[in-house]
């Protein structure tokens, strides 16, 4: 049966062995459909991987240290004007821009983190959104610097002499830089300061009780979330090899609330399920437009209200996501003549 | 000049006002905050638009109209997605009124499409000039407007049963409970009024800036209003809006145009670090 006896069972990266070979036969289809499925798939490939990263770091504030952010595009847009700097203007080769974007936007967002002690709740959320705001002015105004309202050219990114110039290429990257940080999240998670960020969310007082420095774990909490969020920015800019302002607006913050909503808070498969339902959210959309009545079919705001009552209807009908809705079948069917 | 930019500011200020007076009403009695409070506005302005413009309804009925259609509206927001998540947390809430707001907006956008409008204009256009001081005479009807709903609301609060029985359910809702208070007809009240505060500051924000899907953004405005007066502070909303607007404008004059645009965010991000509760608010210890 399902009995975990022990403490590193209960700990493993997956409950049963078999099903790193599940894992083995997703990695081999994914690289495969990606590399034969032509230019568009490969695009999207792209981008669902990178919005992935930025599920899970988003997860790892709101999800599991239950804070909530409303300026999660500005350290997007940290990271992936660092990236753009330092390679276009020093010069700097991607391998090295990268981490650095990374590291940078986590000292941001230590700072950013900082308040996080004493807001909570609403306040935090606001305090979130007025960096978010302020972040895009800046990048607005510093002209010299970041290219101001005409954006930023970057250019594809080259590593030990291999130029990797297209979607399929560039998928490489994505894919490696998403497992590498989708089994640190994991690991943060079986460990210590995991555990510890859960404790905050569940209770803050009885955390302190225990002994737990909610200051520090709040904010290296922020850190880590904005160093995801951070690298996302970073491929993201190397990926699409033009970035400006609207690509990382108020909207775009709320868009990955969404992702984690739908895709199940406090957890890692529950982001990336909720990253690729929302990043093929637009395909499904024009893909249904067929059936929906005339009126509503031209309407150009469909997909907006597509996003605000797919949100509404998750929060009230099932908080726990998509995630939680497959955790619910599965005991359903284990526990069925009950 | 200084002066016409203070008084201009102070017209601003009490829109800013009159939208964070919404929060806080809200917030006052259900500690919810409403993301959707913009765009409650921006479905009040349209509904009067659509009344007086193109049903041609003369302009009292049309007011009042508005007023009960959004007072409807709140009602029903209040009983479809706030009454089902009252023992969730504070981020589920947030985000169900954030959704409410994309799906508000883009509703609108359907219904009245993405095109700029022009509100009638309901007062004379002719400036007026006091000492110096040149000004439409709609920034005037704003400032008188806002005072008066600050009167009525606190003179509800003061002195009607029903303003007394919403202060009761805010502070305490089970003892307002065994007093045999409904709370969730308090609760229902509470946004149905916010609604109505709403398609005022609608009616009054559209003449003067635009009639468009997209102006529940400046809703996102009045959050630093809030802030600054204190989240559970009725007049503190519009004292906080009016520092928003006043200083707003200053920032246009002696600092980059540019800050103008951000200055406000600026200004919540200081009084968060520093006072987080605001000006009136008052720091609630919560029991474990």
């Amino acid at each position: 049966m399902d009995l975990r006896e022990s403490y590193s069972q209960d700990i493993r990266i997956f409950d049963k062995y078999y099903k790193w070979a599940w894992m083995a036969v997703l990695v081999a289809g994914i690289v495969i459909f990606s590399q034969t499925g032509g230019d568009y798939v490969a695009y999207m490939f792209n981008l669902i991987l990178i919005n992935i990263i930025v599920a899970v770091g988003l997860n790892i504030l709101t999800g599991f240290t239950g804070l909530i952010s409303l300026g999660h595009a500005a350290f997007m847009a940290i990271g992936a004007y660092t990236s753009a700097i330092l390679t276009m203007k020093l010069s700097v080769p991607f391998w090295l821009a990268l981490p650095t974007s990374g590291i940078l936007t986590g000292l941001i967002g230590f700072v950013v983190g900082l308040p996080s002690l004493r807001l909570t709740g609403i306040y935090l959320a606001l305090a979130t959104m007025a960096f978010g705001f302020v972040t895009e002015e800046i990048i607005l105004q510093w002209e010299s610097l970041t290219g101001g309202a005409d954006g930023l050219s970057v250019i594809s990114p080259t590593i030990f002499g291999l130029t990797f110039d297209s979607y399929r290429k560039y998928f490489f990257i994505t894919f490696i830089s998403l497992a590498i940080l989708l089994f640190a999240a994991k690991n943060i998670f079986r460990g210590n300061f995991g555990r510890t960020l859960m404790a905050i969310r569940d209770s803050e007082t009885a955390a302190e009780t225990m002994g737990i420095n909610l200051g520090w774990y709040k904010t290296v909490s922020f850190t880590v979330s904005a160093i995801y969020v951070g690298l996302a920015g970073s491929l993201y800019a190397h990926f699409i090899l033009f970035i400006s302002v609207d690509n990382f607006t108020l909207l775009h913050s709320i868009s990955y609330i969404v992702m984690i909503v739908v895709g199940g808070i406090g957890s890692i498969t529950g982001s990336v399920i909720g990253a690729v339902f929302i990043t093929l959210l637009p395909e499904i959309i024009t893909f249904i437009k067929d059936y929906l009545p005339a009126t509503v079919k031209i309407a150009s705001s469909l997909q907006a209200a597509v996003y605000g009552i797919i949100l509404m209807l998750f929060i009230i009908y099932q908080p726990t996501g998509f995630y939680g809705f497959w955790i619910r079948v599965k005991t359903w069917w284990r526990t069925f003549p009950l | 000049m200084i002066v016409q930019q203070i008084i201009s500011g102070l017209a601003l200020g009490c829109v800013y006002g009159l939208i964070a007076l919404g929060f806080v009403l809200i917030f006052k009695a259900t500690e919810v905050i409403n993301f959707a409070q913009g765009e409650m506005m921006m479905i009040g302005a349209f509904v009067a638009y659509t009344l007086i413009a193109m049903l041609n309804i003369p302009f009292p009925l049309a007011f009042l109209l508005t007023l009960i259609i959004c007072g409807c509206l709140g009602m029903i927001m209040e009983r479809v997605l706030i009454r089902p998540l009252v023992k969730e947390s504070v981020v589920s809430i947030i985000m169900v009124t954030i959704g409410l707001s994309i799906t508000l907006r883009a509703f609108a956008g359907m219904i009245w499409s993405y095109d700029t409008f022009d509100f009638p204009h309901l007062f004379s256009e002719e400036a007026i000039h006091i000492g110096g001081v040149v000004m439409a005479p709609i920034y005037i009807w704003v400032i008188f407007v806002t005072v008066g709903l600050v009167l009525l609301l606190y003179a509800f609060f003061k002195f009607t049963t029903v303003g007394i029985s919403l202060q009761a359910s805010a502070q305490n809702p089970l003892a307002s409970l065994l007093m045999g208070i409904s709370v969730k007809r308090v609760y229902a009240m509470t946004w149905a009024i916010s609604g109505m505060i709403g398609a005022v500051a609608g009616i009054m924000v559209a003449p003067i800036s635009f009639l468009n899907c997209n102006m529940g953004f400046l809703g996102l405005k009045a959050f630093p209003a809030a802030v600054i007066g204190g989240f559970n502070s009725i007049p503190g909303a519009i004292v906080g809006g009016v520092i928003i607007g006043i200083s707003e404008n200053l920032a246009g004059i002696y600092l980059p145009l540019w800050f103008k645009d951000i200055f406000a965010y600026v200004i919540m991000m200081i009084v968060l670090m520093i006072r987080p509760e605001g000006i009136f608010g008052t720091h609630e210890q919560k029991k474990v």
